[in-house]
């Protein structure tokens, strides 16, 4: 309408001489106008269909979870104590106390009948944390009262809250990269023996800068769910695994958890375990390939072309079966899943176990081949060398046995306390300390 | 060979050594005797030159075909608007595995009806994967004998699974749909109904809806972690008739250990419905399961027809309505008509997608 009737002329000027010409393309504006329009909405029909700003605008709205999730808690309480010191363990002193009070007041037991059942009478086992007041500030002040009065009750009280402790710190900078598990028994070493023991891990941890995880055996007794367990050696050594996964929720961004049994000792504090076994380059080298599972003469073997970096676990074998004296885990969603899983309800009471989660490990590295990839088997003296009475071995030859100069010394096979509590004497005074 | 022998004619002053010179020499001569007009470099120089300036300048006379034939070869590529042929060599985002022929094979004939209900099944989740460019994949699941023996029986699910994930190495998402389905509302791409908002879509703790009785607290569980696996709850407890699985070390290592001997050994007389009670297990004692798993409501993914879940015939949350996305006939092959239910569905879906303008 515009360009036909009144076809656009400058608005000053008029008829006066123009000192200026118009623009070349000044009579095409219409034009231009038109062609724009077209540019204009193809542009914003691509922009819709290639960027759809509308659901991305929606997406945005969404964004915001609508649910709210509980965080993870630990094993036997839905409350944290929170720590800033990377060695946590329980007060070793107290271990003639929880001797004078017995397991049998440091859990909860009741006799229960199962619906389905009700001829049976089952036992059940918890922890004293469930009789805990819901506010956390409550309960301890009260508990703060029964600990001024009475010895039996503060060790009762710490060892209720053992499980509750999780290191928090203030910065992730320094953060420790290994975590040195242990599980300590107080009915089997002495108040010294258990010093040694702790204090060893202590003086690793501290001399290549790690964490240390330390915690009663008798603490896991819910999950047992049966006195008798601690009772028997192989089914004791289930607790190995719960003390583990107790130890991945209280260092959260740790990488590696090692766990050593409370019958071992690291002799040399100047091996970095990392440097030693699991960085890439170290492992590769010493990872054991077409190894038979089950030696010697196993059917199903590690597999030949397995590589550092998918390694979640890593463990040592004897001469007849794979064994957990000592053992490596990765702290992320797959090795949680391996722990979680070998540990699982279902084995734990499986009769046909004979040595309990070793037994475990082996059924699971021959029945699934995804767990098997992404375990490697390690020659035992590196982190799991035997202590034995035998006179005159061959250290060049033997491969399982400790020597001078090893790493890790274990004596897992002691029949006795007392036996166990000799052996642990006898390699104390030659830890190698920091130079 | 003629094109052979010019090319390495003219490439002379990189082989030298072939022909004997001296580098320096070559280098030397080349400004002096140019042979660029015939050499075969200069040739094509000429034709790409030449065809580039032409098109420029087709381009710039038919700007408006240039664009539509560009949106045109855009929309066909990256979108998935209708009229349009689509062109795709990405494998896809979402494979629907399709379980035919289930429990069939030597023990009986299959009847006409059974044919039926298969082929309008198979042509539905057909429809619908072309409908959203999603791959498709029918599984076979006749009676094997690897399967023969009974702890071994309907542990199919976990093999198949782990074959498609082969068969399809860059897809994300593994949705299983059980033959006794019917998507009624083909139209709506997975993405849009919960996919992207999967989060808000899911619920993750069973405190609201719980048939099973699960403990809903278990130690160390980290509900932080991504959702791995989407399955729904029917009156019974978990339903894996309609479920998705992402690709993940995670659904990995869950198909590896889902069928395990010495927890099977102890459990097969409970286990009634094998692989389901089995996840049932894992999920009530295992926090890494249990972390990664997210439910949708039945309706969402799984509603059911009137027939089944019949205890709980009132509750209106499992029971297909009007416009809800998948129908499952669950449970149909004992003792109801899964050919008169799965004509009804199909009917229904087409008097509900029935077009304003068809009058009759």
């Amino acid at each position: 309408m515009l360009g036909t009737s009144h076809p656009f002329k400058p608005k000053f000027g008029g008829n006066k001489k123009q000192f200026l010409p118009l623009p070349a393309t000044f009579s095409r504006i219409q034009k231009f106008q038109r062609k724009n329009l077209v540019y204009i909405i193809v542009t914003v029909v691509v922009i819709y269909l290639f960027f759809n700003p509308i659901s991305a605008l929606s997406g945005w709205i969404h964004s915001s979870s609508v649910h709210k999730y509980p965080p993870p808690h630990p094993l036997t309480s839905k409350n944290e104590i929170i720590t800033t010191s990377k060695y946590i363990y329980p007060p070793i002193e107290h271990a003639p106390l929880l001797k004078e009070l017995t397991v049998h007041k440091l859990v909860k037991e009741t006799r229960v009948r199962d619906p389905n059942f009700p001829e049976v009478e089952k036992t059940l086992i918890r922890s004293l944390n469930v009789f805990d007041d819901p506010n956390p500030l409550l309960q301890k002040q009260i508990e703060d009262e029964e600990n001024a009065v009475s010895d039996l009750d503060k060790a009762k009280n710490f060892f209720k809250n053992q499980d509750k402790v999780v290191f928090r710190p203030n910065s992730l900078k320094n953060y420790p990269e290994v975590i040195i598990v242990s599980a300590v028994d107080f009915q089997k070493y002495t108040l010294d023996g258990l010093t040694k023991i702790v204090q060893n891990r202590v003086d690793y941890a501290h001399s290549q800068n790690y964490g240390v995880y330390v915690r009663w055996y008798q603490e896991f007794l819910p999950i047992l769910n049966s006195l008798s367990y601690l009772q028997i050696k192989e089914k004791a050594k289930w607790v190995r695994l719960y003390c583990m996964r107790a130890a991945m929720h209280a260092f959260p961004h740790a990488k590696w958890f090692w766990y050593i049994d409370e019958d071992g000792l690291i002799m040399d504090l100047n091996i970095n375990i990392q440097q030693y076994i699991l960085d890439e380059d170290a492992l590769n080298p010493i990872m054991q390939h077409e190894v038979p599972i089950i030696p010697p003469g196993g059917a199903i073997k590690t597999y030949k072309n397995a590589r550092a970096d998918s390694i979640k676990l890593i463990i040592t074998q004897s001469d007849q079966k794979v064994e957990t004296h000592s053992f490596l885990m990765k702290n992320d969603p797959v090795g949680r899943a391996i722990l979680d899983i070998w540990g699982d309800a279902l084995y734990l009471t499986y009769p046909n176990f004979p040595y309990g989660p070793d037994s475990a490990l082996t059924h699971i590295l021959q029945w699934h081949p995804f767990i098997l990839s992404k375990t490697t088997i390690i020659p035992a003296r590196t982190i799991s060398a035997a202590h034995t009475n035998a006179e005159g071995l061959d250290p060049k030859a033997d491969k399982y046995h400790y020597f001078k100069g090893d790493f890790i010394v274990q004596w897992g096979e002691c029949e006795t306390p007392k036996a166990c509590e000799k052996v642990l004497d006898k390699y104390h005074p030659f830890i190698e300390k920091k130079n | 060979m003629s094109s052979n022998k010019r090319f390495s004619y003219a490439r002379t002053g990189d082989e030298t050594l072939e022909d004997g010179e001296l580098t320096a020499a070559s280098h030397k001569d080349e400004p002096l005797k140019p042979k660029s007009k015939n050499s075969l470099v200069w040739k094509v120089n000429y034709v790409v030159g030449s065809a580039s300036s032409q098109f420029m300048g087709f381009a710039i006379r038919h700007k408006k075909i240039l664009l539509g034939v560009i949106t045109l070869v855009c929309l066909s590529l990256f979108t998935n608007v209708p009229l349009i042929p689509h062109f795709r060599t990405a494998s896809p985002n979402v494979v629907i595995i399709l379980a035919a022929n289930e429990g069939g094979g030597v023990l009986k004939w299959k009847s006409p009806q059974e044919w039926s209900v298969e082929r309008s099944s198979i042509a539905n989740k057909k429809h619908y994967a072309k409908t959203h460019g999603y791959g498709l994949t029918i599984k076979d699941m006749t009676i094997k004998k690897r399967y023969s023996h009974e702890w071994r029986e309907s542990w199919e699910k976990v093999d198949i699974l782990k074959q498609t994930m082969r068969q399809f190495p860059e897809t994300e998402w593994f949705w299983w749909l059980d033959l006794h389905t019917y998507i009624m509302e083909p139209q709506i791409p997975l993405e849009q109904h919960f996919l992207n908002n999967l989060e808000n879509a899911t619920y993750r703790t069973l405190d609201t809806f719980n048939p099973l009785r699960v403990s809903t607290d278990l130690p160390y569980v980290d509900y932080t972690s991504p959702i791995d696996m989407i399955i729904t709850q029917d009156c019974g407890g978990f339903n894996l008739g309609s479920f998705l699985l992402r690709r993940s070390s995670w659904s990995e290592m869950l198909l590896d250990i889902w069928w395990d001997p010495a927890m099977y050994e102890q459990m097969h007389m409970q286990w009634e419905h094998k692989e389901q009670d089995a996840l049932e297990t894992l999920y009530t004692t295992q926090a890494w399961i249990r972390e990664r798993i997210g439910f949708l409501p039945l309706r969402k993914i799984n509603a059911f027809p009137p027939g089944a879940c019949s205890d709980s015939a009132d509750d209106p949350q499992f029971f297909f309505q009007d416009h809800d996305f998948v129908i499952n006939m669950a449970g149909c092959e004992w003792g109801r008509d899964c050919w008169g239910e799965m004509e009804h569905y199909k009917a229904l879906g087409k008097k509900l997608h029935k077009k304003w303008w068809h009058l009759w």
